[in-house]
């Protein structure tokens, strides 16, 4: 199988959604620290709370998302939500997850398969390892707080 | 005379906030009559509380979103319709704007664009 | 419509008017011929009893005459009398009616006449009355009467006459003019019948040639526009009138009045066509905005699936719809298709996308490892790697800011550059291409000074597309590493390595093939050997790498140039080791290629500035040839991975040289190429 390597563009696609959903619902911009590829061939999800989505049909990987605690009950604060539970989140998570692979959709094209998004509670659940390719790892900052987007994408060539 | 609103998403947090920026906003005469969660349940609310305007997320256990459109066009042919969802793909808002959707607005949405969004429904 | 009414009233004003004067023309001349006749019958009438008065004037005079005569007889009166009576009574009426019409035409003249016809008839009617009663009338009186009408007799006739004659000329002059009257009627109507005519036919054709006009002007736009255009009414079915172009670019049929949709049905895919479903019906419903779905056109870019040709390249095809309004109709009336092929345009970003695929991968990857010593290469792929996953920590743990990014940028630029220069130095093409885009990502970011961590994402990813083209390399290597493990000793290679390495020039020789858009056959031909001294080992290592790429490079034509030459479109390159009966080594590599045109040769060597014109007309054919073993001579017009930089030949001949072996060529232009390299244990 012929598989295409990850654009920037097709990294930046993901991050651009996460800088959006915090710029909008919370007005505080996050930021980008950096990129790096993983060693880890497994998705690890390594904060308290996150999402994931799985993609398959023409593409195959999961992208993540994870954050901390700390970082989502501001964010439910920013948003007005005054209940701070495990629940919310979850919700928040999810929601984000959800925007991600909206995202993807759009980006890669309606052929893109995507399961319903994952809200994994707790760090250390490892997620099938679906693509060959590198993983990467995008932290973004926000506030005192950092949060990880994790993209393991294989792309099909198309012919 | 008061503008009814129901808003439909299965996040928690996504509902409150509209819901809150509905408050916030002081929109004259918006009146929220209804929160649900999922499909089914926004069905059964829209025939029990027959508002004019609503907020619809896409992706929802229970009935989807677009299942949720058709039915609530049904029971309701004057009500309008705001899609709010993470979906921005063409077939999508196509199959949406053909179930009897007015309208789209991408997730994540700023309150100015939410805001924005139900004047245009409601206009 | 109301500006419509108008227009067609302004338009048509001539023509109602002459319409409308034909009709009333045609009715007055009806209604002159109906007078006409009724004043002729009164007419006719009248001089009937005129007529009828002179008549009776004579009767009753004939009368009168007759009665005397009885009477002087003796006879019988009573026939006379009757006669008598009846013509005065007969008379008294023609008068009476007379005077009456007269009255009614009011024709004084006439009456005046009638006055004296009365004036002198009232007394002999008196004088008659008096005798036609009597049973015995007096004889005086019969003789009164008779000179009574002697006398008036003939005054009484004139008089009639006159009168006849008078209401005949009058009658006449009347008829006469009623005729001229009617002749001018009929006369104007043909007139205005005529207009009629003309103007119908003349305005019939202006329209006929302002459609005419308008026609060749929608057929001029239909055959030149480069786009295919049609119409989909409401009820989705395909109209009559589309551009000529759309025949040549849409590969099924669209008779006029089939259904868009169906006529889809059999081109695209079903998701595809369900959106395109949704998306026209949108587009009709008035409910809907046109702002609203004008962004969702499904069919935008779209790939037609022929399937009547197998290997026929894929169309795509991009539809653009404008919905169409008409006074008529409330709402969208049909909808304007616009289709273009955009086949080309999409075939060109495959191409490129494959080419740098190509690139990526490439074939030629082998051929550069082959070339080298897979240990160097192994040291340099594991210094790479190592400070590749340098870069990926320090990415890791950096600290956001501009002036760190900067930092890093700077650093990881100066490994990707050294990198880049060790890679080119193994001729390893395809890490040395991917270093080099890295290196371009890399130059474009140290310009910046407002550098963010988004930045970085090209930074990662291409550390790990460059991590992945060495990866590529150590695979091979390690692939190479377990074949050249099994002969640690070099000189004791035996029957077995001999056929690995035919086998690893057969792949060489359709990789380079491939990589030039060549069709090569290879047929390697082996005597069977168990030893090989040395230095013949290196010749076949280092030296059949050079002659192959050397047949397909530059010996084997393109299909096409093999054809026209009358040859098979495939080349066949021949390699053959044999041993002879001196113990004498030989490798020869034959193509079936160009061959080596000497004079081809003596122009290129002149062209290249190498040599004066009078110089190379100076040297034989085989100091000519002798040429192509020279460094930076090539004979390949342009330069790619494998020919035409100059160097390869040369490489052989110093190969040859140092390992005490000859070097021997033959070759016929257009035909074949022979390269021998003998090796005699004797020298």
């Amino acid at each position: 199988m012929n598989y295409r390597a990850l654009n920037p563009e097709d990294i930046q696609v993901f991050s651009e959604a996460i800088s959006t959903f915090f710029e909008r619902m919370t007005q505080k911009p996050a930021r980008v620290r950096t990129a790096y590829m993983l060693d880890q061939p497994e998705t690890i999800l390594w904060n308290d709370f996150n999402g994931v989505i799985q993609v398959s049909g023409g593409f195959r990987g999961a992208v993540s998302f994870s954050a901390p605690q700390g970082l989502l009950t501001e964010v439910l604060a920013a948003m007005g939500e005054t209940e701070q539970s495990e629940e919310n989140f979850l919700d928040v998570a999810g929601e984000i997850a959800n925007i991600l692979s909206g995202r993807a959709r759009r980006h890669f094209g309606e052929a893109l398969d995507i399961a319903t998004p994952l809200s994994c509670v707790r760090q250390g659940a490892v997620i099938a390892q679906l693509a060959e390719g590198p993983a990467y790892a995008i932290p973004h900052t926000w506030g005192p707080h950092e949060a990880h987007l994790v993209v393991h994408l294989d792309l099909i060539q198309r012919r | 005379m008061t503008s009814r609103l129901m808003i439909v998403d299965d996040s928690n947090t996504i509902r409150n906030h509209i819901a809150r920026l509905m408050v916030d906003s002081r929109l004259p005469g918006i009146e929220i009559v209804g929160l649900a969660g999922d499909g089914r349940k926004a069905v059964e609310m829209a025939g029990r509380t027959r508002p004019d305007y609503i907020t619809m997320d896409l992706t929802m256990p229970h009935m989807d979103g677009e299942a949720c459109i058709g039915e609530i066009a049904k029971l309701l042919p004057d009500a309008r319709i705001l899609v709010v969802s993470a979906l921005s793909d063409k077939a999508t808002a196509l199959r949406a704007i053909a179930k009897g959707a007015h309208g789209f607005v991408h997730k994540p949405f700023s309150d100015e664009t939410m805001i924005q969004s139900l004047l245009e429904l409601m206009s | 419509m109301k500006s419509n009414r108008s227009t067609f009233f302004g338009r048509y004003r001539a023509l109602l008017l002459a319409i409308g004067l034909f009709f009333l023309v045609a009715v007055s001349i009806f209604a002159f011929n109906y007078g006409l006749s009724v004043q002729l019958a009164i007419d006719g009438a009248r001089v009937k009893d005129a007529g009828a008065i002179r008549g009776l004037t004579q009767q009753h005079a004939k009368a009168i005459l007759s009665l005397s005569h009885e009477l002087a007889a003796g006879d019988m009166i009573q026939t006379s009398q009757a006669q008598l009576s009846e013509s005065s009574l007969a008379l008294e009426e023609a008068l009476a009616r007379s005077l009456t019409s007269a009255k009614a035409a009011n024709v004084v003249s006439e009456l005046e006449l009638l006055a004296k016809f009365e004036k002198f008839w009232r007394p002999l009617a008196e004088i008659s009355k008096s005798v036609e009663r009597r049973e015995h009338p007096d004889q005086v009186d019969v003789q009164l009467a008779l000179t009574k009408s002697n006398a008036n007799n003939v005054r009484l006739m004139q008089l009639a006459d006159d009168l006849t004659q008078m209401i005949e000329s009058a009658a006449a002059e009347r008829t006469r003019n009623l005729g001229t009257m009617q002749a001018a009627a009929i006369a104007l109507a043909l007139a205005s019948f005529l207009f009629i005519v003309f103007y119908t036919l003349r305005s019939l054709r202006r329209s006929d040639r302002v459609a005419e006009l308008a026609r060749a002007e929608t057929e001029q736009i239909m055959t030149t526009v480069r786009e295919g255009l049609f119409l989909i009414d409401r009820a989705g079915a395909v109209g009559s009138q589309r551009s000529m172009h759309l025949e040549k670019i849409f590969p099924g049929s669209m008779p006029p009045g089939a259904e868009f949709l169906q006529v889809l049905a059999s081109l695209v895919s079903d998701e595809t066509l369900k959106s395109a479903r949704e998306y026209i019906g949108l587009l009709f419903n008035k409910r809907v905005k046109v702002a609203l779905v004008k962004s969702l056109n499904p069919l935008q870019r779209v790939e037609i699936t022929a399937d009547e040709q197998q290997g026929k390249p894929a169309v795509y095809l991009s539809f653009d719809f404008h919905p169409v309004f008409s006074d008529q109709q409330e709402g969208v009336a049909a909808v304007l298709v616009s289709v273009v092929d955009i086949s080309q345009q999409v075939a060109l970003e495959r191409e490129l996308e494959r080419a740098e695929e190509r690139s990526r991968t490439g074939m030629s990857l082998l051929v550069s490892v082959l070339e080298n010593d897979p240990r160097v290469v192994g040291t340099f792929l594991a210094g790479a790697e190592a400070s590749l996953k340098e870069i990926n920590e320090e990415l890791r743990l950096i600290k956001a800011g501009p002036g760190s990014y900067n930092m890093l940028i700077n650093r990881i630029f100066r490994i990707v550059h050294t990198t880049k220069g060790e890679a080119a130095a193994l001729a390893l093409h395809t890490v040395t291409r991917q270093a080099h885009l890295f290196e371009e990502t890399l130059s474009s970011l140290r310009k910046r000074l407002d550098l963010r961590g988004e930045d970085l994402i090209a930074v990662a990813t291409s550390t790990g597309e460059l991590l992945e083209e060495l990866s590529k390399v150590r695979g091979i290597v390690d692939h190479l590493g377990a074949y050249a493990g099994g002969r640690t000793d070099e000189s004791s290679a035996t029957g077995e390595d001999i056929h690995h390495t035919m086998q690893r020039i057969q792949r060489l020789t359709l990789a380079v093939a491939a990589d030039l858009g060549k069709r090569v056959r290879v047929e390697t031909s082996l005597t069977d050997m168990d030893t090989l001294p040395d230095a013949f080992r290196r010749l076949l290592k280092e030296g059949l790498p050079q002659l192959v790429r050397n047949a397909v490079a530059h010996g084997i034509e393109s299909g096409n140039e093999r054809l026209q030459a009358g040859k098979t479109a495939e080349g066949s390159v021949r390699i053959e080791v044999r041993r002879g009966e001196t113990g004498v080594l030989e490798l020869e590599v034959a193509d079936d290629g160009r061959g080596i045109d000497a004079g081809e040769l003596r122009r290129k060597l002149v062209d290249s500035g190498r040599y004066q014109e009078h110089e190379v007309a100076a040297m034989t054919v085989r100091e000519v040839i002798a040429t192509i073993f020279q460094p930076g001579m090539s004979t390949a017009d342009d330069v790619n991975e494998h020919a035409g930089r100059g160097v390869g030949l040369d490489v052989l001949y110093s190969l040859v040289r140092e390992t005490g072996a000859r070097i021997k060529l033959v070759s016929t232009p257009s035909s074949f190429t022979r390269f021998i390299l003998q090796w005699s244990p004797a020298l």
